[in-house]
């Protein structure tokens, strides 16, 4: 058997947490250490929480942190969880999950509010950043911490616009004729316009963004600023601005063509810029070539984006809550999300770090992401999301492949998405 | 085939210990067999009788069949049977005309056996969501390897976008599934070929009998039975298919075509959390593939009575 402190295998982890709190069980207060089972995507670099975790453990030696790893994907981790959590599993006491999930696991009784063992809620999140917050929220209750925020932002090639003199457009009608211009003038295969239309999350942000900035929203999708919105994703593949295969264009696939030199403007997450600057398993053409901007909007509306990130949720049917919500405050923590930022690039989710000197010496572009993550918005905040998603992500792929015309995609949108959003 | 065993000499009758000791040596598997399909059998179809959406908890209780008449008028469990049964017969059509070939190569002594024995084995042993995830690849319409090839082959100009034309995807999957299940058949009729005596076909040859008057009137008669089971096999998993659609679905926009039941029941359950729904998606998908077994179990019965 094996000991409970030693670092379990992959293998045999499931089995010593269970040993673990089987003998803390035993052990009860005798012992009065309680252990923390945090579970996280494999891919959500647990080695960057691992030495956080020590260090929670050291100002707090009651208390051991177990990371339990599973799913490679958002898809699989969801899976998991779901499966341990409609079973009323309580061996789970925190689990990091994607900001849209929010709204489902708050109705499914999942996530335990956290407004109980926050006395001072309010003059706590006051510091954060709202759209973290927003997503966190469900009918005025907060039912996770923000662990890290992100959001899509206009990435372009500085390089590029120097050579031809253009300005980093402010209108959706400016980026389409600076990109014309300039795809034209260096011909080969470089694309003006690179967006997400295969049928996944980004895709989903792509035409909320294009349907917000045009003073639009989810409520109505059959309004002019939606048709819009969409219009403009379909006629940039049309035009040949945007690759004809757009409608396969997955987030990774966005990341590697922009990262390849093959890009002048991409729609893109915060994780990208760390892969152009280099730090990538693939080589980058466009290191120090890079700039960032907020999206453009059309017209004279507003500029919009999405607010991704993950928190961290609570298990309701956890035996720890008391000492699951120190550990989210600790890695809520100005420190820690300072650490986070400069270590792992992660967006912190505390606004006075966007004007931090170390954060901004470690990462000089985040100066000029504040202005947008502060305008980022969530996507619709409801238990049905997992549907509310696939029927936006389905149509626009299928508008942006020309498998169904703009106004029957988003006529079809607006069918079956009424009775979910009402 | 089955060749004529000499009769087993006469056994001592068995003791009574002797026979409570098989009753005891076979307890633990069946209370296993029990435990992991028995009874979430059973609770599945008590969950298709309950409300249980967690997305809408307050929602609880007893239906009774009011979820299955619900599946009635759901046009999306519609779409989802048809096609599944779309891609059934497609696939397993599809296997067979690739499989029996595949076993004829693997069979036949000639250079190329070796080669076959392997290539038999390696997409039954892939995990169906390996495969899927591959063929994706392979069709990708930006690096995929097939639109490299067809345009070098002068076939066609320009990439084809085969995930995101409605068609084509259909066409895509179909193409992974066959050449994912084709060595299942392909293995269960090699079975079948060495169990053919080689003087039948020696004796059809001396007879004058072509090559392909060989196959058709005597290897293909005598491979009957060894078809019939992989073809019932195949159709069983042809109904339940579910990984490489799966895979697929991410990746292709035309979901009301590639979506079969098995993608749906997932989607519902685990994605929807509609757990009372998915049961009783479940139940249905269970009696399609009792009906296909029952089948089965009749051909098997009247092969041993004949």
């Amino acid at each position: 058997m094996r000991s409970p402190t030693t670092r379990p295998s992959a293998l045999t982890k499931r089995l010593s947490v269970t040993l673990a709190l089987a003998a803390c069980a035993l052990a009860g207060s005798a012992s009065a250490a309680t252990t923390l089972t945090v579970f996280m995507g494999s891919q959500q670099r647990p080695e960057v929480f691992q030495p956080l975790f020590e260090r929670f453990q050291k100002q707090n030696p009651n208390i051991k942190i177990k990371i339990e790893t599973g799913g490679a994907t958002s898809e699989a981790q969801n899976q998991y969880l779901t499966t341990v959590l409609a079973a009323k599993d309580s061996t789970l006491d925190i689990f990091l999950i994607d900001v849209v999930r929010t709204a489902t696991f708050a109705a499914a009784g999942w996530a335990e509010p956290l407004d109980a063992y926050l006395p001072s809620k309010d003059t706590y999140l006051k510091a954060f950043l709202p759209g973290p917050i927003g997503a966190a929220t469900v009918s005025g209750k907060l039912y996770a911490m923000p662990a890290f925020t992100d959001a899509q932002f206009l990435y372009y090639r500085k390089d590029l616009l120097e050579k031809h003199k253009a300005k980093v457009p402010k209108t959706w009608d400016e980026l389409a004729a600076t990109a014309a211009r300039i795809q034209k003038a260096e011909g080969g295969n470089l694309q003006g316009f690179n967006f997400q239309g295969a049928p996944i999350e980004g895709t989903v942000c792509n035409f909320l963004e294009m349907t917000w900035t045009g003073g639009g929203s989810v409520d109505d999708v059959t309004s002019a600023a939606a048709k819009q919105g969409l219009g403009f994703l379909v006629n940039a593949v049309k035009t040949k601005l945007s690759p004809a295969a757009s409608a396969e264009m997955k987030t990774d696939d966005s990341r590697q063509q922009f990262q390849a030199g093959n890009v002048l403007f991409g729609l893109n997450w915060s994780y990208a810029w760390a892969h152009f600057q280099g730090n990538s398993p693939q080589p980058t053409k466009v290191k120090g070539d890079v700039g960032v901007a907020a999206l453009p909007a059309f017209g004279k509306n507003a500029s919009a984006t999405c607010t991704g990130g993950w928190e961290w949720g609570v298990n309701a049917f956890g035996k720890n809550k008391a000492a699951s919500v120190k550990l989210l405050q600790f890695m809520a923590s100005s420190d820690v999300q300072k650490e986070m930022a400069i270590k792992g690039a992660y967006l912190p989710v505390r606004k006075s770090l966007y004007n931090d000197k170390a954060v901004l010496a470690a990462n000089p572009h985040f100066k000029s992401l504040y202005p947008i993550v502060t305008k980022a918005r969530p996507r619709p905040v409801t238990p049905s999301y997992p549907r509310v998603s696939e029927i936006i992500r389905n149509n626009v792929s299928a508008a942006v492949a020309g498998s169904k015309t703009v106004d029957a995609a988003l006529s079809d949108m607006k069918r079956d998405l009424t009775p979910l959003l009402k | 085939m089955t060749t004529p065993n000499p009769t087993p000499a006469r056994r001592p009758r068995r003791e009574p210990s002797e026979a409570l000791l098989a009753t005891l040596l076979l307890l633990p598997a069946a209370a296993l067999l029990l435990g992991v399909l028995l009874f979430p059998m059973l609770t599945t179809f008590r969950d298709s009788l309950y409300l249980n959406k967690l997305t809408e908890p307050w929602l609880t209780g007893f239906v009774g069949l009011k979820q299955y008449a619900q599946m009635l008028e759901d046009p999306r469990f519609g779409q989802a049977l048809r096609n599944t049964l779309f891609f059934g017969v497609l696939t397993v059509g599809g296997s067979f005309l690739v499989g029996i070939p595949m076993a004829l190569a693997a069979h036949l002594p000639g250079r190329t056996r070796g080669l076959a024995r392997v290539a038999l084995l390696l997409p039954w042993a892939m995990p169906p969501v390996i495969t899927g995830l591959i063929f994706a690849w392979l069709f990708n319409a930006q690096y995929g390897v097939f639109n490299d090839l067809l345009v070098r082959a002068g076939i066609i100009d320009e990439p084809l976008r085969w995930l995101s034309t409605p068609g084509l995807s259909v066409l895509a999957m179909v193409v992974t599934i066959i050449w994912k299940t084709s060595s299942f058949v392909a293995l269960i009729v090699l079975g079948g070929l060495q169990g053919i005596p080689k003087e039948m076909i020696e004796a059809a040859q001396v007879d004058g009998a072509t090559s392909t008057q060989t196959f058709f009137r005597v290897i293909l008669p005598l491979l009957a039975p060894s078809l019939a089971v992989a073809f019932i096999f195949r159709t069983i998993s042809a109904v339940q298919v579910f990984d490489i659609p799966y895979t697929f679905i991410q990746q292709a926009p035309a979901q009301g075509l590639l979506e079969t039941l098995g993608v749906y029941i997932y989607r519902t359950g685990i994605e929807f959390l509609d757990f009372g729904y998915a049961a009783a998606l479940s139940v249905a998908l269970f009696a399609l593939s009792l009906a296909v077994t029952a089948v089965y179990v009749r051909f098997v019965r009247d092969g041993a009575n004949s």
